[in-house]
């Protein structure tokens, strides 16, 4: 059965990115669960790069070749509340 | 031969021309001059004044009595009078003799307040007749001439023409009653005025009129026209650092104007083309007026970048606002010189005045800890080496410099030798060089600490305000911090290590000594021309001079000290900063101190009767000589 | 060479999301595509989020100080015009300290290109208003809603002189490019607003926002067709720049004016052959040999 981590509607966490959140269940799961909810993830102009934690351009997609790249990320919305400043 | 004048009038009533052409009169007489331009903060109308000393030995500094005062209006008259010597010369128009001393709306009331009770304790009236009766029973050469009916009268001249012709009427009238010869005086309106004939024409018809007028009432000797073989340049501080950058290679000048530092760059500017002997350009330097100081600093550091010899000038409020600037070329090793001429603070201060009260700032603006240089000028001599030095030592050691002077060197116009070759330094430079798979490092630790320079263009580099690595990128890793940190400080070391005695101090006087004067900046004339009459005290008498102020040197300096009995502080601030220096790098105490914060000059009788007053037993003086 | 090579290898750290990546590669591809002599190219920063772009391009980068990175610019350029000088800042950084600096660039129009990431927020510092936020606004890390009225940096910089203005949004990488294009084609003082999402601070600008405020330009010729037509075309854009949806596009393109490198050159012939960082200043390790006489001769007795 294919994993959460290859289906479109998962979304890994920024920085603990075996964790995710299924938007189509609301509800999280860990990268190599799996449901018969699973639909292939398709490919965005700009994705992120899970390894290299940067978001690329698909022009670029070729570097990225073996490396977790996701359309959509999940981005705590409070997470400002929990910075410092770096300036 | 050593004679003391004073021109004074209103602003924009042709004081500077006044004074200039006494200047260019007695220079072209073979004499050495020192003249000193006070003026306010103000376009028109306020008082200034032009003292001009002139000698048969170069000299530094100024110095009281007057022996001769030009008056253009009546509060010359009430301002000046008691500086004027007992058997001194007082030249005024006549036309001001009925005129009130005290109901002058362009004098500052506390000084009418002052006038008023000295005119009343010297039983004067308050008129410039009463004064005049006054100076003639004193001894004083009193000489009120006609001018106005000798303009409109014998030259038919109209009104607008007498005003403007005023200044060259009393200055020719005054050097006459000194002995200068009238064809003296035509030859320096024609080099005054050689660029507008009709004027020119009009001021030489002034001084024929006027030295006939005047030439019964002279009682001197004819002063002798001293030929002088070898050329010499007639400068104020402003035009002798405009001359050494250039010189120095500097082809980029940022500036935002303000007194007394916008007049260098408006020199640069007028120079731009650099010629040879043939008259070939072999060099022409860009300058920029910026929007404000910040700008101004900004765009000398990316001229540097770009490998530029770069150079900003202001004074002390610019400077405060170039301390991050200065901070961020110290972060990057960036060869990039300010040059700062000190005026009266705080604040706006005193614009036109002079002080030195910015020293320990200019060691230690700009946050964090990061080597520069700091090299203060003694004279306009010294001014224009050091521009050259500074341009060097920044280059060279990678680190921001700064050339520290005051309005006192910026203003006063001097005469001076001639240089024509200077040392060109550029610092240790990047080969082009890089091995396969390498990149250039711009900020590259080696043994010496000084990383080899690529200029932008040249190379691929990083540059960031950010504490960073090698190659320029933000890097915060402790070590690399601590490496990076020390590889920036220790040029401090080293700079003191390298530079020449010349450049950390001059002694001037004995090598032998008693009692050690310390001073800094213009300060250094007026001290070393009273060593003479300081030596008749009965004690040997020395000048010490700092000039490297950052990185300062401290044991270098201490063995001076140390030889001495007395040590005596001078300079124009408050607190004695140099003293304050001397005790934080060299942990010695300077006690006495000789002061002065009014915004005029230290002048030779003030350093002379000042140390005699030490030697009594007094520690801490404050001058206030000079109006 | 491709995008990738304009790369420096360094970590951009950026937030996911953040439209600095967007920019980023916007430029590299520009960059690219343009055939750029690296050497030449010189990127200018101020400080933020944004200013760290340089790091991770690979070419000259110098990281200045907040909002001053216009004057960095501009010696740089004047020290040595043959330079290809941009400048990347925030709205804070070029539109708040720094607006000063970003009018005079105009008024001296030299040929710098300066491209503003517009996040409406200071980022780097905690998420505080900037002068590109709305009145009554309330991003995520304001206590209230702001109560400053915002900038427009397109109309700013007409009144001010600049030769090229236009808008693009960081996320439409192809749109970005070309304007990136222009931008750097154009002989003059050029600036580009860059709408740029911040995921971390500003919870408004998001995809959908941008669909619903901003509206691509079609048929409109940002072109001044002579000096004549320079005041018609100004009204023409403040018409544009009072509609509700932002424009997207090349705004304002002015080629009838001189550079201030052409300026420099009118008063100092000698300067576009033999600007500042290209003179010779010394001989030997010597100064070169300058006739006192026929140089400084008014100064001497």
């Amino acid at each position: 059965m294919p994993f959460c981590r290859e289906c479109r509607w998962w979304r890994p966490d920024v920085f603990f990115a075996y964790i995710g959140e299924c938007e189509k269940k609301g509800k999280a799961s860990q990268e190599d669960e799996s449901c018969d909810g699973f639909e292939l993830k398709q490919d965005a102009e700009f994705m992120w790069c899970r390894d290299c934690r940067i978001t690329i351009h698909r022009s670029e997609r070729a570097r990225h070749k073996s490396h977790g790249l996701f359309a959509q990320v999940h981005v705590d919305y409070d997470a400002h509340e929990y910075t410092s400043a770096g300036d | 031969m050593d004679v003391n004048v004073v021109i004074g009038g209103p602003q924009g009533g042709g004081i500077e021309t006044a004074g200039m052409l006494a200047v260019r009169t007695l220079v072209m007489a073979g004499l050495e001059v020192f003249g000193d331009r006070e003026y306010h903060s103000n376009i028109k109308g306020k008082h200034s004044y032009f003292h001009i000393r002139a000698a048969d030995r170069p000299v530094g500094s100024i110095r009281y009595p007057v022996d001769v005062l030009g008056a253009l209006d009546a509060e010359t008259l009430g301002t000046h009078f008691h500086e004027v010597k007992d058997g001194g010369v007082v030249v005024y128009d006549s036309a001001l003799s009925s005129k009130s001393l005290t109901r002058i709306p362009s004098l500052d009331p506390i000084r009418v307040e002052r006038l008023k009770e000295d005119l009343l304790e010297r039983k004067i009236g308050e008129t410039v007749e009463a004064l005049s009766q006054y100076l003639g029973s004193r001894g004083t050469q009193v000489v009120p001439i006609p001018f106005s009916k000798l303009l409109s009268e014998v030259l038919k001249f109209p009104n607008p023409l007498i005003a403007r012709t005023m200044n060259t009427s009393i200055t020719a009238a005054l050097l006459t009653l000194m002995g200068v010869q009238q064809e003296a005086i035509s030859k320096a309106v024609g080099f005054l005025f050689r660029e507008k004939e009709e004027v020119a024409e009009l001021n030489l018809k002034v001084v024929e009129a006027v030295c006939d007028f005047v030439k019964s009432y002279v009682k001197r000797e004819p002063v002798a026209v001293r030929r002088r073989t070898e050329r010499r340049l007639l400068v104020a501080g402003n035009d002798s650092v405009a001359i050494g950058k250039l010189m120095g290679g500097l082809r980029l000048q940022t500036y935002y104007p303000i007194t007394p530092a916008a007049d260098e760059s408006f020199d640069i500017e007028e120079n731009f083309e650099l010629r040879d002997s043939a008259g070939n350009i072999i060099g022409n330097p860009v300058v920029v007026q910026t929007e404000d100081e910040i700008s101004a600093i900004a765009m000398a550091i990316g001229g540097a970048l770009a490998g530029t010899r770069s150079a900003t000038s202001t004074s002390g409020p610019g400077f405060s606002l170039m301390a991050e600037g200065l901070s961020w070329a110290g972060n990057n090793e960036v060869p990039v010189v300010i040059t700062h001429y000190q005026r009266g603070g705080p604040s706006t201060g005193l614009p036109t005045r002079h002080s030195q009260s910015d020293l320990l700032f200019t060691i230690f603006a700009g946050h964090g800890e990061f080597a520069r240089i700091v090299l203060a000028s003694g004279d306009h001599r010294e001014a224009m080496a050091d521009a050259v030095k500074s341009l060097n030592y920044a280059e060279r050691y990678q680190v921001p410099v700064i050339h520290l002077l005051d309005k006192g060197v910026a203003n006063c116009v001097t005469t001076t030798t001639l240089e024509e070759r200077f040392e060109i330094t550029r610092g240790k430079r990047f080969d082009g060089v890089l091995k396969e798979g390498e990149v250039y490092r711009r900020f590259r630790f080696t043994d010496d600490g000084i990383s080899p320079r690529a200029f932008l263009g040249e190379e691929t580099m990083w540059y960031s305000g950010d504490e960073h690595n090698e190659l320029g990128n933000i890097c915060e890793d402790p070590l690399n911090r601590n490496r990076m940190y020390a590889k920036r400080m220790e040029k401090s070391r080293r700079i003191m290590e390298e530079a020449p005695d010349e450049d950390k101090a001059l002694l001037h006087g004995p090598e032998r000594y008693d009692d050690l004067i310390l001073t800094w900046g213009i300060t250094k004339g007026a001290a070393v021309d009273a060593l003479e009459s300081m030596g008749r005290l009965g004690r040997r008498v020395a000048v010490l001079q700092v000039r490297m102020m950052e990185p300062f040197p401290g044991s270098y300096i201490s063995k001076f000290l140390s030889e001495a009995a007395q040590v005596i502080d001078v300079e124009a601030n408050y607190l004695g900063q140099l003293a304050e220096l001397v005790r934080l790098r060299c942990g010695m105490v300077v006690r006495n101190r000789v002061l002065k914060y009014t915004g005029r000059i230290v002048t030779e009788d003030e350093v002379a009767s000042s140390y005699e007053r030490i030697l009594k037993g007094e520690e801490r003086i404050v001058l206030w000589g000079g109006e | 060479m491709s995008s990738f090579e304009w790369s420096s290898g360094v970590w951009p750290d950026w937030c996911q999301g953040c439209g600095n990546f967007g920019i980023f590669t916007a430029l590299r591809m520009a960059l690219a595509e343009m055939g750029m002599d690296r050497k030449r190219v010189v990127l200018v920063s101020g400080i933020g989020c944004s200013g760290k772009i340089p790091h991770f391009v690979k070419a000259t980068g110098v990281h200045a100080l907040h909002g001053r990175s216009i004057p960095f610019a501009t010696g740089i350029k004047i020290a040595n015009p043959n330079l290809k000088v941009v400048v990347h800042g925030g709205d804070g950084d070029l539109l708040g300290i720094g607006m000063g600096h970003f009018v005079a660039l105009g008024r001296r129009n030299p040929d710098i290109l300066v491209m503003i990431h517009n996040n409406w927020v200071y980022g780097l510092t905690k998420g505080q208003a900037s002068p590109t936020l709305g009145r009554g606004i309330r991003t995520k890390a304001l206590a209230f809603p702001n109560i400053n009225d915002p900038v427009n940096p397109i109309l700013i910089g007409m009144a001010s002189g600049y030769t090229f203005l236009a808008r693009s949004y960081a996320y439409n990488a192809e749109h970005l490019k070309e304007v990136i294009k222009a931008g750097l084609s154009h002989r003059g003082a050029g600036a580009i607003e860059i709408i740029q999402p911040c995921p971390t601070w500003n919870n408004i600008v998001n995809m959908e926002w941008v669909a619903q405020n901003t509206q691509y330009l079609s048929g409109w010729d940002p072109v001044v067709a002579s000096e004549d037509d320079l005041l018609k075309k100004m009204q023409e854009v403040m018409r544009l720049e009072s509609m509700d949806k932002k424009q997207l596009g090349i705004i304002f393109e002015n080629r009838f004016k001189e550079t201030f490198e052409d300026r420099l050159a009118s008063i100092n012939g000698y300067y576009k052959d033999n600007p500042p960082a290209r003179q010779r200043i010394e001989d030997e390790g010597s100064s070169l040999p300058v006739s006192m006489d026929k140089t400084f001769g008014r100064y001497m007795v």
